[in-house]
């Protein structure tokens, strides 16, 4: 290939490419034209990815339940789930429900509204992109909860149009919970991988029991306490370890969620 | 110019119908990897229009990805150069098994490059984000193969018509 008359072999120009193209990414140059690409596709990509869960929800939905009697039984687990975590801790004491009163006053006044845009392109990851960045006040950390306030994940990278939500789900989460016991028991929730969460460094002695909620707690960064996170399926106690843990079921259906809300600071 | 039309349409949906569709089916559909597939048909496809074609559509996929910069882009020169020396040495012809055997290779080469450069990368930055190596990485890429041969079967037909040997 002649280049002002030098003679360039093609692949010294494939690597000269390679190397601008690195350069003008950290240097911002290419930052207009990558926010324009997201910005003008984004809308198609969330009607793609509503098409993904549609049929994800299609493949796992149980044929002896109508799928829509099975979609409103869910809805009215999680609402009566949120409702229950709700009237657990106005028995606990009226500070808490002056508290959670504060916190979703406060979601009501600075959030984002984020629509789910895919996956990695390259990466088998839980992670999903959302079509909402830096430039949406959104940074890395912020918590990510659903339309019916279920605490969801977090999120684990941002750039100017786009950040990429950690699902609770994943195994490479940690968040700081409480199980909505007598105690109020704290603990670290990481995800299993398979859609469950398992919940660890719970105390020896203190009793879980099944359908016990989890909530996010005060140890969480940037994230409002008693979030709802899931409820207890099982719990189990190892005799030579100083801790318990307990398996959680998120009270969220990934495939139901195309916009999600992320609380700002 | 028709033809580039094409390739740049087929191109941008190919990058969202997988980062938006493929990626967020359960498993094993989500083996399905269309735009690794584009990529090596394309590349496969030897003029360098198609290369730079191809190293444009993976800048654009890695706008859409937690990587590094460049490290997509990296992997597909290299892959360009793995599937060049292939189809010059061995599997030049245009019969389907020659071209099966073929994306059979660079989709191997292709996952275990990225699996070594993320592995390699983790080591001097701790935060790249890469799956663990372990026995469900090896599934998936079979899984990955058996896709890819199925979208040969189906593609295979009009490629086959339009393909030309590598001339450089």
């Amino acid at each position: 290939m002649k280049i002002f008359s030098f003679k360039v072999k093609f692949p010294f120009l494939i690597a000269a490419a390679f190397l601008l193209l690195i350069f003008f990414h950290y240097t911002g140059i290419l930052s207009p034209a990558k926010d324009f690409t997201i910005k003008i596709f984004s809308p198609i990509q969330a009607k793609i990815t509503r098409l993904a869960l549609y049929i994800n929800g299609k493949l796992s939905s149980n044929d002896e339940i109508t799928t829509e009697n099975y979609k409103k039984l869910e809805e009215k687990l999680v609402e009566l789930s949120v409702e229950n975590a709700r009237l657990q801790l106005l028995e606990e004491e009226n500070e808490q429900l002056k508290n959670q009163l504060k916190v979703v006053q406060n979601l009501g006044k600075s959030f984002v509204s984020c629509r789910i845009i895919g996956k990695d392109t390259a990466l088998r990851t839980g992670l999903f992109n959302l079509n909402c960045g830096i430039k949406d006040n959104v940074t890395v950390g912020l918590p990510v909860i659903s339309s019916q306030g279920v605490f969801i994940g977090r999120i684990y990278q941002t750039e100017s149009r786009i950040s990429q939500l950690m699902p609770v789900t994943d195994p490479k989460i940690k968040i700081g919970a409480a199980i909505l016991n007598d105690e109020q028991t704290m603990g670290i929730i990481t995800g299993r991988g398979d859609g469950l969460l398992k919940m660890e460094y719970i105390p020896k002695g203190v009793k879980i029991d099944t359908e016990m909620l989890a909530v996010t707690s005060e140890l969480e960064i940037n994230t409002p306490k008693d979030l709802l996170i899931g409820s207890v399926v099982e719990s189990t106690a190892d005799p030579n370890n100083f801790f318990q843990s307990a398996v959680i079921k998120p009270s969220f259906e990934i495939n139901d969620l195309t916009v999600v809300t992320v609380i700002l600071p | 110019m028709v033809k580039h039309f094409i390739i740049f349409f087929s191109g941008f949906a190919v990058i969202f119908l997988q980062s938006s569709f493929f990626n967020i089916l359960k498993s094993p559909f989500n083996s399905v990897n269309l735009f690794l597939f584009f990529l090596i048909l394309l590349l496969l496809n030897g003029n360098k229009a198609n290369v730079v074609w191809g190293l444009f559509f993976t800048v654009i996929a890695e706008l859409y990805s937690l990587l590094p910069s460049g490290v997509l882009t990296f992997c597909t020169i290299l892959l360009f150069y793995f599937i060049r020396y292939i189809s010059g040495k061995f599997l030049g012809d245009n019969y389907f098994f020659s071209l099966s055997a073929l994306i059979f290779l660079s989709v191997i080469f292709y996952n275990l490059l990225l699996t070594a450069i993320l592995s390699l990368l983790r080591v001097f930055i701790p935060s790249v984000m890469a799956a663990d190596i372990s026995a469900d990485t090896f599934i998936y890429i079979f899984y990955e193969i058996i896709s890819a041969f199925f979208l040969l079967l189906l593609f295979y037909p009009p490629y086959s018509l339009i393909r030309t040997r590598f001339k450089f």
